[in-house]
């Protein structure tokens, strides 16, 4: 690396020496005439070194480094020119040692480089600009200085390189890029570690003015979670999160009774003064105390939060609904993105339902999720017979809308014969609410499961609730766990539609029997024959759901269940039946083979 | 996000559960109001409801709601019977204007 440096160092030098002679070049040449004249008439040293005047040495001597040795050497070759003076006049000469032969003959040399040098210095003085030579000295500074060579100075280095040593570019420029490397990349590794240095000193004195600023709310920042504590790492203007603190501290900490950590943490991260005034003032209008809607509406404070309210402010408006009843009943709806809530208000004008009546008793349908629900309930539905524009009358209760297993509630009703009441109602959704709360009362009083013979909600948590009933008579024939095919079918969402019947009747012709076997008698186009063709089955004196008897065995065979132990499944599936109904089915199960016809089978019927 | 439920015995299970079962800005929301939720599940559980579970799952305005409002919507049904209900199917809590 010292090669290297050393090298560039002198051809940098030699460089601008030559740029600054330029002015004296007739001054150079005029010495290397004298120079040259001088070695032509060198030929007998001892002799002819009496030729060599003052000036001419004092010229030559200049390029020996250091200049103890200029002086030295100019002594010992001024003592010798002395003596040659006195042979010249004498008969007995006095004799040179070796020593000073050897003098004599590196001045030879000497004065042959000066000339060399001298011709260098009067060829390149013209070719160089104060341009070229700025560079020159930039790069001779960067060295001085020990700063970082730029890819520019690379550049920079090269011609140089080529300019002043031609001949020798390439092996010069390998030795000056070896040192040039080397010293950026020692250079590099200290600066990292100095910036490290530094970076760590101010991040620990950051962390320690925001754990400042955090704990003057009364939070502990310590206990804080890795998370939130990045969060506030983040922040990059510490004066107006200080500023923010103060007045959170001043104005708004105590409007609230119990420290709402989280709701604070989120303030100060995601909101300001501008923004928490703006929402005290809209809603000091409605009397809504700050803490409720800090506790229950946080993300309001937020300029997305806000930004949304006042979007869906004009749909409130619109609607005529009471914003206090909204923020009783479901706060959140306030922020919710605006384009999703006039999504999900044309899927309910489209099927005449009454959107002020939602937004007051059933805001949760209007959550994130909510128009999935109600696009799947109105599927079941039409699915179950039901026309959807006229199903909800004239004082219309929409809660079946954000039922979780309005199907399963539908198949109960099937299988309990009341099918027929709720669509011959003038009122279809009024008549299957208030069945439902029947059936919940009904259920209450006598200890037993709503919506289950036996196979429980899915995350019911009491396993000691006294109405639950053990479906167990059916494991014995099945052989399979049946609770966990209960849980299976529970979980699974699907839903069922003709065009997935038609698909399983193709596929499996046993389910093609079944459908041509056991559907209700009623041959009639009449609306309440073609409904119970739809949606039922009829074994003996039992109705069992049709709808649900597809699905479960869907679900079964996609599960590789043999056809008939789904079937049967299926069938029996959250069924309360007598031991004879039970019976019958086993036996309608059992005696189906796919290779009988349908006379044969319609005959077991 | 939503691991102080466990303070109410909702296992790790459930919240990975509930983490892919609900919104993502449902989610945001019960961390976000998590001494809210706190505050009206434990009345709850204290109340005696077993299906904290399937309040958080399905019923997550539940959570959102002000707990003396809540107070006032429960007193106006038979407690034993609100019970039977929560206890049962968290999908009939509608039916009683919940």
């Amino acid at each position: 690396m010292l090669k290297g440096k050393k090298l560039l160092l002198e051809i940098i030098n030699n460089a601008l020496l030559a740029y600054q002679s330029g002015s004296n070049e007739q001054q150079i040449a005029f010495n290397n005439t004298e120079l040259k004249a001088f070695l032509s008439t060198y030929k007998n040293p001892p002799e002819d070194i009496i030729n060599l005047s003052d000036e001419m040495l004092k010229n030559i001597t200049e390029f020996i480094d250091p200049i103890e040795e200029q002086k030295k050497f100019s002594a010992t070759i001024k003592y010798l020119r002395g003596i040659a003076e006195l042979n010249k006049n004498k008969e007995e000469k006095m004799l040179f040692n070796e020593q000073q032969k050897i003098k004599l003959i590196a001045l030879e040399e000497l004065i042959k480089n000066v000339i060399q040098h001298n011709e260098y210095l009067i060829e390149h003085s013209k070719t160089r600009s104060e341009k070229e030579i700025n560079k020159y000295r930039k790069i001779l500074s960067k060295i001085q200085n020990e700063e970082i060579f730029t890819a520019k100075d690379y550049d920079v280095v090269e011609n140089i390189i080529h300019n002043e040593t031609p001949n020798d570019a390439e092996s010069n420029l390998d030795l000056i890029y070896t040192y040039m490397n080397e010293f950026n990349a020692r250079k590099l590794q200290n600066k990292k570690e100095d910036q490290k240095e530094i970076k760590e000193v101010s991040k620990n004195d950051r962390t320690v003015i925001i754990k400042e600023i955090v704990n003057s709310l009364g939070i502990n920042y310590d206990t804080l979670n890795m998370q939130v504590k990045l969060k506030f790492l983040g922040i990059k203007d510490l004066e107006s999160f200080s500023n923010l603190a103060k007045f959170l501290k001043e104005e708004i900490v105590n409007k609230i009774d119990s420290p709402n950590i989280t709701g604070l943490i989120y303030l100060l991260t995601n909101s300001n003064k501008n923004l928490i005034d703006e929402v005290i003032t809209e809603f000091e209008k409605s009397s809504i105390e700050f803490k409720k809607l800090l506790n229950t509406g946080t993300t309001i404070f937020s300029e997305k939060g806000l930004k949304n309210f006042k979007n869906n402010k004009e749909i409130f408006v619109k609607y005529q609904v009471s914003l206090k009843k909204l923020i009783r009943n479901n706060i959140t709806i306030l922020t919710t993105d605006p384009d999703y809530l006039k999504s999900i208000i044309r899927l309910l004008e489209e099927k005449n339902i009454n959107v002020t009546t939602i937004f007051e008793r059933i805001p949760f349908l209007l959550e994130p999720k909510g128009q999935n629900l109600i696009e799947k309930n109105l599927k079941i539905l039409d699915m179950y017979g039901f026309d959807v524009n006229t199903f909800f009358g004239e004082n219309p209760i929409y809660t079946i809308l954000g039922s979780w297993n309005l199907a399963s509630k539908l198949d109960f009703f099937i299988e309990v014969g009341l099918n027929e009441q709720i669509h011959k109602s003038n009122d279809p959704g009024l008549e299957l609410k208030n069945l439902i709360t029947k059936r919940i009362y009904y259920a209450y009083k006598n200890n037993y499961g709503v919506w289950t013979n036996g196979s429980q909600y899915l995350s019911k948590q009491d396993e000691s609730l006294p109405f639950e009933i053990t479906r167990v008579s059916v494991p014995k024939i099945l052989k399979v766990e049946n609770e966990e095919y209960d849980q299976i079918i529970l979980k699974n969402d699907f839903l069922i539609t003709e065009e997935i019947i038609e698909q399983i009747k193709k596929d499996y012709p046993i389910m093609h029997l079944i459908d041509e076997a056991y559907r209700a008698a009623i041959y009639t186009e009449a609306p309440v024959g073609i409904l119970k063709r739809k949606t039922e089955y009829v074994f003996g004196t039992q109705i069992i759901s049709r709808l649900k008897v597809f699905k479960v065995f869907k679900i079964l065979i996609d599960l590789n269940l043999d056809e008939k132990e789904a079937l049967f499944f299926a069938i029996t599936y959250n069924t309360i039946l007598e031991p004879h109904e039970y019976d019958f089915i086993n036996d309608a199960v059992s005696k189906i083979e796919i290779g009988d016809n349908y006379d044969q089978l319609l005959k077991t019927a | 996000m939503i691991n102080y439920l466990k303070q109410l015995n909702i296992t790790e299970e459930q919240i990975a559960k509930l983490n892919s079962f609900l919104h993502p800005e449902i989610l945001e929301n019960l961390s976000l109001m998590q001494n809210n939720v706190m505050e009206v599940l434990s009345f709850l559980k204290e109340f005696g409801v077993k299906n904290i579970f399937d309040i958080v799952k399905f019923r997550p305005d539940i959570c959102f709601k002000n707990k003396d409002d809540l107070i006032k919507d429960l007193t106006v049904f038979d407690k034993e019977l609100l019970l039977f209900v929560f206890n049962n199917d968290i999908d009939d809590l509608i039916n009683f204007n919940i």
